[in-house]
C-alpha cells in the first residue's frame, strides 16, 4: 500500500481522511534535544504533528518536512495555516495559542538559521573570492568580461563592491536572454521557434480568431517579394513562439513584480505580432522602436522594427466564438503554453493542471499517490475521480485546477464553455474550479465564471509556493542542478542536513523576492552570492552529502558562444547549427528537452575540435587588432620573443609573455594565476616548446614531410573579418592581413589557446 | 569511383576508408553484449500488438464501441508464432486496403521472422496510468524516481568510459551520473570531431609530420594531460573532482570516433532503408538505428535509447496506433538488419516496450485512454522459440503469475516492471554486476527467460 507523501495538500476530503490518517498513527522514534525553545509548542508538536511530519520535521512516507516548508516563511503565515488546517480530519484541535507556540517551535526547531546567516553561508563551504564570482556571473549573465569599474569596485570594496557590480551585470539585454533561457528550460515553448519548426507558433493560432496570423503572405505577396516575406514569417513566428517568456522579460526589465507572469491581464507584442492577433497595445500612444539597420532587407524592402521591443497589449476584438477578446491571465491563457501542454476530452486538463502544480506551486502532483489497489486498476467504481478515495486524495487537489482551464480547448482557443456551447463540459465528474480548497467565486456580480484562469492565476500569485517555485526554477537555469529531494523515511543525518540547508537558503532567496515587490531580478541576485553559486571548497567533514555544492556547470553550447564571442571575439560557426548543438549537449525544447551536463567522449571530442579550430582563427586574427582592442594577446606583439637572434634571453620580452599568459588564464579560465606559479610556468613551458620545436623546424625543413612553411594554413590566417557567428566576414585589407609566421610564435599561442580552451575550466564555468 | 561504391568495396574487403595512419592508442575493449531499448513514446496498446483479446464484449457498460469490446477485430488463430499471438489489422485503420495490407504484413513479418528469438511478455502492471511515472518504472524497474535506465546500467557495468557509451534519443535516459549520455544526430559532425586537429587530407591546424615522429598538437594533448592531473590533487571542492576524474576517465581513453563514419558509411551504403520492407516508412526509426549500430560495431558504444512517439492515442486509435505499430516493428526490422550487417546481431538484446497500455475498451471519440496493463517484447540472440510469458486477463486486467511458468495462478505474483528489469539485468549477465548492491530490486525473481 502506497500513501501520499503530500497528505498535507489533502485538506478537505472527509470521506478519504479515516483511511489516509490510519497511516499517521505510527509510533515515533528518536530523542527529540530541549533546548530551551517553546516547550509548549514542542508537546503540542510531538502530539499532533510529528507521527505524519516526523519527529525531527524531516517528514515520512505520510507528511511533508517542515524545514524550508512554503508556509515557514514567516512566524504569522505559519500560524495562520497550522490554525486553519492541521491536523487534518481534526482542524479544531490546534487553534489560538496552540496554532502559535506550534508554529514558534517549528521554526525554531526545524528552520533555526536566520536568513541572513542562511544566505551567506553553509557551514564547512567557503566562497570564492568575489572577483571570481563577478568574472562567472559576467559571462554567463551578460555576456561580457567584468569591466574595470566593475573589477575596481570589488578589489576596493570587497563584498560589498560585488553586490553593486552584480546589479550592473543583471541589467543588460545578455541577462534577459540568459533570465527567459531559464525560464524555457522548464517551459519548453521554444519548441515553436522557427529554427525547430516553420510557423511553428503561428500554426498554434485558430485561424477563424486570428485572421491575419499571416498577415506577410498578403502584404508582400507573389514571387517577387518571396524573401522578405520569409524573413517576415520568422521574425513574426518568433515572436509569437516567445511570448509567454517575453512576459518575465517584461517585468524584469521594467521592475515590475514577476506575478504577472500568471496575473498580466495582457499579452507580449512587437510591431510583428501585433498584426498577428490585431491586438490593442495597453499604452495606446506608444510605439515601436525602430533600429538603425534593417532588420529585413531583401527584395527592395526595409523593415527596422525591433524585434526584441515587445509591448504590453490585449486581444480585445471579437473572435469566432467570443465577443470582446481573451481575458488574459499571464501564461496561463498564451496559446503556446496551451498548446505545449494540450489536453484531451478525457484528459480534461489535468495535464495542464499537474504543470501548474509543478512550475507555479512546486508541487509534484504525483507524490500525491493515494492508495492504489495492488492490479493498478481501481475499484471498479463509475467516476472512480470523485468516489473513488484512491483515487480523489489526488484529483482532488489537482480537478479544480482542471476545471480551471475549461474555457480553453485542447488547442488553446477560447470558447466558454456552457450547454449550447461548442465547447462543452460536463461538471459532473469533476471538482469545481478552485484552488487549495477554495472555490471560484463563479456567479454574480464579481463572479468569475468567464474568467477563471484570471482568479487561478491571482490565488497563485498570492500562495506562498509561487515564490519557491520561481526560485527553483532560477536555481534551475542559474546554478544549474535540480534541488535535492526531499529526504526520505531511509535518509542519512547528512542528507537531511543538506536538504535542509538548501531549503533555508531558498527559502532566503524566496523571501528576497517577495520582499522586493517580487523583482525577480533580486532573486537572482541573491541566488548568485549564495554558497551554492560561490562555492570553492568545502570541509567534507562537516558536509558530508556535497555533490550539489557549486554552481561548476558543463556550459551549454549556447552558453559556450557567449563565452567565445566574450573572451575571443567570435563564436564557433558550427554551433550555427542545431544538430550540433544537440550533439554538444543542447536541447531543442521538443524531441529532446533536457540538456546533458556531464560530457562524455563525444563532448570532449567537439570540445577538442572547437578549441584547435577556434584557436587557429582567433590567433592571427587577434594580433591585427590594435593592441587595445585585442581580446586575447594585449600584452605581447608577434615578435615578442624570449630570445634575441643570438639567443640571449631577453627579460622584458618574457615577462611580458608572462604578462599574457596570466591574462589568458583569466580571461578563458577564470584563474589568478601567480607569474611564477606552477600553472603559468606550464603554459609558458608549452608557448616555449612549440615555439624552439617550430623555429627549429623552420631552420631544417627538408627534414620534415610535409615540409613545415612560413605560411600559416590557410584556415588560420587573418584574411577577412569574423562575425559574432563565427562566419567569415568581409576580407580585410591587404596591408592589415596577416598570413606569415616566420618567428613561429603565432603558432607557439596557437598551441597555448587550444590548451586552455580544451581545458576543463573552459567547459565548466 | 563514387564515394559510396567506394566504400562499399573496401567494406565488403575488410578495409576501413580513412583508417589512420598511425597505431591508435589502446582503448577500452569493445563490449561483448550490447542493449538497444525501442521506447514507444506514449504508451502503447498491447491488445493491438502481442496480447490481443479480440471481440471479446467485455466492457459494454462502459463502451457503445465495438460491443464494448477490447479490440476492434476478431482474434485470428494465424497470427501465432508458437506461443505468440498477435493481432490482425481491423478494417478501421484505413478505407485504404493497401495501407491495411501494409500493415498486416509488417506485423506478421515480424514476428515470422523473429519469432524465434522473440520473448512477449504480457500482462505486466505498472501500476500506473502516467506518462512520466509509467516511463521511469517500465525501463528502470523504479516506480520512485533515482534509478538508472536499464540502458545506462548497462552502459555503465560494461562500458562506462567508451567515447559514446550510451546514446541516448529521449525516453526515459535517466543515469543517476554513471555515464555519460551521448546524442549522436548528426554522422557528419562525428566525422569531423573525429581527428580534433584534421584540416584537411592529413594536415593539421597545428604541424604534424606525416609519421607523426612530429606533432605540435600532441605536445598540447601531453600537457593538457599533466594540467588534468595537477587539477585532480589541487581541487577540494568534491563536484569539481567528480567531474574532473570523469574527464579524465573519457580523455584516458582513445576515442576512436573516426571508426564510427566509416562504419556507418558501409551500412547505409549496404543496408538500404527502403530494402527492410517498406519505402519511405519508418524513417526516424531507421535513422536513429543507423548511427547507434555503426557507433556500436566501432567500439564505442554499449547501449542506445531509440525513440519513436505518436502511441498516446486518445482519440481514433485504430487509425493512430496500428500504422504507428507497423512502423515500429518495420523500424526494428531494419535496425536488426544493421545489427545484422554490422556482425554483432548475436551480441544485441533489442528489448521494445512504453509506458503503460490502453483501456481495453474505446472511448467516445473512438479512442483509447491509459491503462496501467502493458506488455514489452524481446529479441535476444539466444533462440526461443516463440515464447510468451505471462499474461493478462481476457478484460485485460493483471492477474498473479507463477514466477516459474509465468501462468496464471492464484497463489502466485503480479508481474510488475520491476520483475522485468530484474529479469532483463541476469538475461544481460548483470545480475553480479557492482551496481545491483547500488540499485538493488527487491523483488521475487520470475523466470522470464527460461
Amino acid at each position: 500500500m502506497q500513501i501520499s507523501r503530500a497528505l498535507f495538500l489533502v485538506l478537505s476530503l472527509a470521506a478519504s481522511v479515516t483511511t489516509l490518517l490510519s497511516g499517521c498513527e505510527g509510533q515515533y522514534s528518536g530523542d527529540l534535544i530541549d533546548d530551551g525553545f517553546n516547550a509548549a509548542g514542542q508537546a503540542h508538536y510531538v502530539q499532533q504533528c510529528s507521527s505524519c511530519h516526523g519527529i525531527d520535521g524531516n517528514g515520512t512516507s505520510v507528511g511533508p518536512s517542515l524545514v524550508g516548508c512554503a508556509t515557514c516563511s514567516s512566524f504569522s503565515v505559519l500560524a495562520d495555516e497550522i490554525s486553519r488546517t492541521m491536523p487534518i480530519g481534526n482542524v479544531e484541535a490546534c487553534i489560538d495559542d496552540c496554532a502559535t507556540d506550534t508554529a514558534e517551535y517549528i521554526l525554531y526547531a526545524f528552520n533555526g538559521q536566520t536568513l541572513a546567516d542562511a544566505l551567506a553561508t553553509i557551514e564547512g563551504v567557503k566562497n570564492e573570492a568575489a572577483a571570481l564570482t563577478l568574472r562567472k556571473a559576467s559571462l554567463q549573465l551578460a555576456g561580457r568580461l567584468p569591466t574595470a569599474t566593475e573589477m575596481s569596485l570589488v578589489s576596493t570594496e570587497a563584498e560589498a563592491g560585488l553586490s553593486q557590480a552584480l546589479d550592473n551585470v543583471i541589467e543588460g539585454e545578455q541577462f534577459y536572454e540568459t533570465l527567459m533561457a531559464a525560464f524555457n528550460e522548464q517551459l519548453l515553448t521554444d519548441k515553436y521557434l522557427s529554427q525547430n519548426l516553420n510557423e511553428g507558433g503561428i500554426n498554434l493560432l485558430d485561424s477563424d480568431d486570428y485572421p491575419a496570423r499571416k498577415w506577410y503572405n498578403d502584404v508582400y505577396a507573389g514571387d517577387e517579394l518571396s524573401s522578405i516575406r520569409s524573413c517576415v514569417r520568422t521574425v513574426t513566428n518568433d515572436a509569437v513562439a516567445r511570448e509567454p517568456l517575453e512576459l518575465v522579460r517584461y517585468a524584469a526589465m521594467n521592475d515590475l513584480p514577476h506575478t504577472l507572469f500568471v496575473t498580466a491581464d495582457f499579452m507580449m507584442v512587437n510591431w510583428y505580432s501585433q498584426k498577428v492577433y490585431e491586438a490593442q497595445l495597453v499604452d495606446a500612444n506608444s510605439e515601436f522602436r525602430q533600429l538603425a539597420e534593417p532588420v529585413c532587407d531583401e527584395n527592395g524592402v526595409q523593415l527596422y522594427y525591433d524585434p526584441t521591443d515587445f509591448k504590453p497589449a490585449r486581444v480585445t476584438k471579437n473572435l469566432e466564438y467570443e465577443l470582446g477578446g481573451i481575458p488574459h491571465a499571464g501564461v496561463l491563457t498564451s496559446a503556446m503554453f496551451l498548446n505545449r501542454y494540450p489536453t484531451t476530452n478525457t484528459n480534461r486538463n489535468r495535464h495542464r493542471a499537474r504543470k501548474v502544480f509543478d512550475y507555479f506551486l512546486d508541487t509534484d502532483i504525483l507524490a500525491i499517490e493515494g492508495e492504489r489497489p495492488e492490479d493498478g486498476i481501481g475499484s471498479g467504481v463509475s467516476n472512480p475521480t470523485l468516489l473513488d478515495p484512491a483515487c480523489y486524495s489526488c484529483h482532488q487537489v489537482m480537478d479544480p485546477v482542471s476545471s480551471a482551464f475549461q474555457h480553453w480547448t485542447d488547442r488553446g482557443q477560447f470558447i466558454v464553455t456552457g450547454a449550447s456551447s461548442d465547447n462543452r463540459w460536463d461538471g459532473s465528474d469533476i471538482e469545481a474550479p478552485g484552488l487549495g480548497g477554495e472555490a471560484t467565486p463563479i456567479s454574480g456580480q464579481g463572479g468569475y465564471f468567464r474568467n477563471l484562469l484570471q482568479w487561478l492565476g491571482t490565488e497563485i500569485s498570492k500562495d506562498p509556493r509561487f515564490a519557491r517555485a520561481t526560485v527553483r526554477t532560477l536555481y534551475r537555469g542559474f546554478i544549474g542542478n535540480d534541488l535535492l529531494p526531499a529526504p526520505g523515511d531511509d535518509a542519512t543525518d547528512a542528507e537531511k542536513l543538506a536538504y535542509n540547508s538548501q531549503r533555508a537558503i531558498l527559502n532566503g532567496v524566496s523571501d528576497v523576492l517577495v520582499a522586493n515587490n517580487w523583482d525577480i531580478k533580486a532573486a537572482v541576485k541573491a541566488l548568485l552570492l549564495s554558497p551554492y553559486y560561490r562555492a570553492a571548497g568545502l570541509d567534507a567533514e562537516a558536509l558530508q552529502v556535497n555533490d550539489h555544492i557549486g554552481a561548476t556547470r558543463f556550459l551549454s553550447p549556447e552558453q559556450m558562444q557567449i563565452k567565445l564571442q566574450a573572451t575571443v571575439g567570435f563564436g564557433w560557426d558550427e554551433f550555427r547549427y542545431e544538430d550540433n548543438r544537440i550533439m554538444f549537449g543542447g536541447m531543442d525544447s521538443d524531441s529532446i528537452t533536457e540538456r546533458i551536463r556531464e560530457p562524455g567522449g563525444l563532448i570532449i571530442a567537439i570540445q577538442n575540435r572547437m578549441a584547435t579550430e577556434m584557436a587557429c582563427r582567433a590567433t592571427a586574427y587577434d594580433f591585427v587588432q590594435p593592441n587595445s582592442q585585442r581580446h586575447l594577446f594585449p600584452h605581447v606583439e608577434i615578435a615578442t620573443l624570449p630570445k634575441d637572434i643570438e639567443g640571449v634571453a631577453r627579460t622584458e620580452a618574457i615577462e611580458r609573455i608572462k604578462q599574457n599568459i596570466q591574462y589568458l588564464h583569466w580571461i578563458l579560465l577564470g584563474e589568478q594565476v601567480a607569474l611564477d606559479s606552477e600553472e603559468l610556468l606550464a603554459t609558458y613551458n608549452l608557448f616555449i616548446a612549440v615555439l624552439n620545436k617550430g623555429q627549429d623546424m623552420l631552420a631544417n625543413r627538408e627534414q620534415y614531410t610535409p615540409q613545415p612553411s612560413d605560411w600559416l594554413e590557410y584556415e588560420c590566417r587573418a584574411r577577412w573579418e569574423r562575425q559574432a557567428n563565427g562566419r567569415t566576414g568581409e576580407g580585410l585589407p591587404d596591408e592589415d592581413r596577416i598570413e606569415k609566421d616566420e618567428y613561429y610564435s603565432i603558432r607557439a599561442w596557437m598551441a597555448v589557446l587550444t590548451y586552455l580552451m580544451s581545458d576543463y575550466r573552459f567547459i565548466f564555468e | 569511383m563514387k564515394r559510396r561504391h567506394f566504400l562499399q568495396v573496401m567494406a565488403a574487403a575488410g578495409l576501413t576508408a580513412q583508417a589512420p595512419l598511425w597505431s591508435p592508442k589502446v582503448h577500452a575493449a569493445a563490449p561483448n553484449r550490447f542493449l538497444v531499448v525501442v521506447n514507444a513514446s506514449g504508451g502503447w496498446d498491447p491488445t493491438s500488438l502481442c496480447d490481443p483479446k479480440g471481440l471479446n464484449q467485455a466492457y459494454q457498460s462502459e463502451s457503445d464501441r465495438f460491443d464494448g469490446s477490447t479490440n476492434s477485430v476478431a482474434l485470428d488463430s494465424n497470427k501465432a508464432f508458437g506461443n505468440i499471438r498477435w493481432s490482425a489489422i481491423p478494417e478501421g485503420v484505413s478505407n485504404d486496403e493497401l495501407v491495411r495490407i501494409r500493415i498486416n504484413d509488417q506485423f506478421d513479418n515480424f514476428f515470422n521472422t523473429y519469432g524465434n528469438h522473440l520473448t512477449v511478455i504480457n500482462g505486466i502492471d505498472t501500476g500506473t496510468n502516467n506518462h512520466d511515472t509509467g516511463n521511469r518504472f517500465v525501463w528502470s524497474g523504479k516506480e520512485e524516481m533515482g534509478y538508472p535506465s536499464l540502458a545506462a546500467y548497462h552502459a555503465a557495468a560494461v562500458g562506462p568510459n567508451l567515447p559514446m557509451a550510451y546514446i541516448s534519443n529521449g525516453g526515459y535516459d535517466f543515469t543517476d551520473s554513471l555515464v555519460a549520455r551521448a546524442r549522436a544526430s548528426s554522422a557528419g559532425f562525428v566525422s569531423e570531431v573525429a581527428d580534433t586537429n584534421r584540416y584537411y587530407d592529413d594536415i593539421g591546424f597545428m604541424y604534424r609530420s606525416a609519421d607523426r615522429s612530429t606533432d605540435i598538437y600532441q605536445q598540447v594533448l601531453d600537457a593538457q594531460a599533466a594540467r588534468l592531473q595537477r587539477q585532480m590533487a589541487n581541487e577540494s571542492l568534491p563536484l569539481r573532482r567528480k567531474q574532473l576524474a570523469q574527464l579524465l576517465g573519457v580523455r584516458s581513453e582513445n576515442s576512436n570516433l573516426g571508426e564510427l563514419t566509416v562504419k556507418l558509411d558501409a551500412l547505409q551504403a549496404n543496408v538500404l532503408r527502403d530494402d527492410h520492407w517498406n519505402v519511405n516508412r519508418a524513417n526516424n526509426l531507421k535513422s536513429q538505428a543507423e548511427v547507434v549500430v555503426a557507433a556500436m560495431a566501432a567500439g564505442l558504444t554499449a547501449s542506445a535509447n531509440l525513440n519513436v512517439g505518436g502511441f498516446d492515442t486518445h482519440g481514433n486509435h485504430d487509425a493512430s496506433a496500428y500504422p504507428e505499430l507497423g512502423d515500429l516493428l518495420e523500424g526494428v526490422h531494419f535496425l536488426m538488419a544493421a545489427l545484422e550487417f554490422a556482425g554483432i546481431a548475436d551480441k544485441t538484446t533489442v528489448v521494445l516496450g512504453s509506458d503503460f497500455g490502453r483501456t481495453p475498451y474505446y472511448n467516445s471519440g473512438n479512442g483509447k485512454d491509459h491503462w496501467p496493463v502493458t506488455s514489452m517484447m524481446v529479441i535476444q540472440p539466444e533462440v526461443t522459440g516463440g515464447r510468451a510469458f505471462g499474461s493478462s486477463t481476457s478484460e485485460f486486467m493483471s492477474q498473479p503469475l507463477n514466477t516459474t511458468t509465468g501462468a496464471a495462478d492464484a497463489a502466485g505474483t503480479v508481474l510488475t516492471p520491476a520483475h522485468v528489469n530484474l529479469a532483463l539485468r541476469e538475461h544481460l549477465g548483470l545480475g553480479s554486476s557492482a551496481l545491483a548492491g547500488t540499485y538493488p530490486l527487491n523483488t521475487s525473481p520470475f523466470r522470464i527467460f527460461g
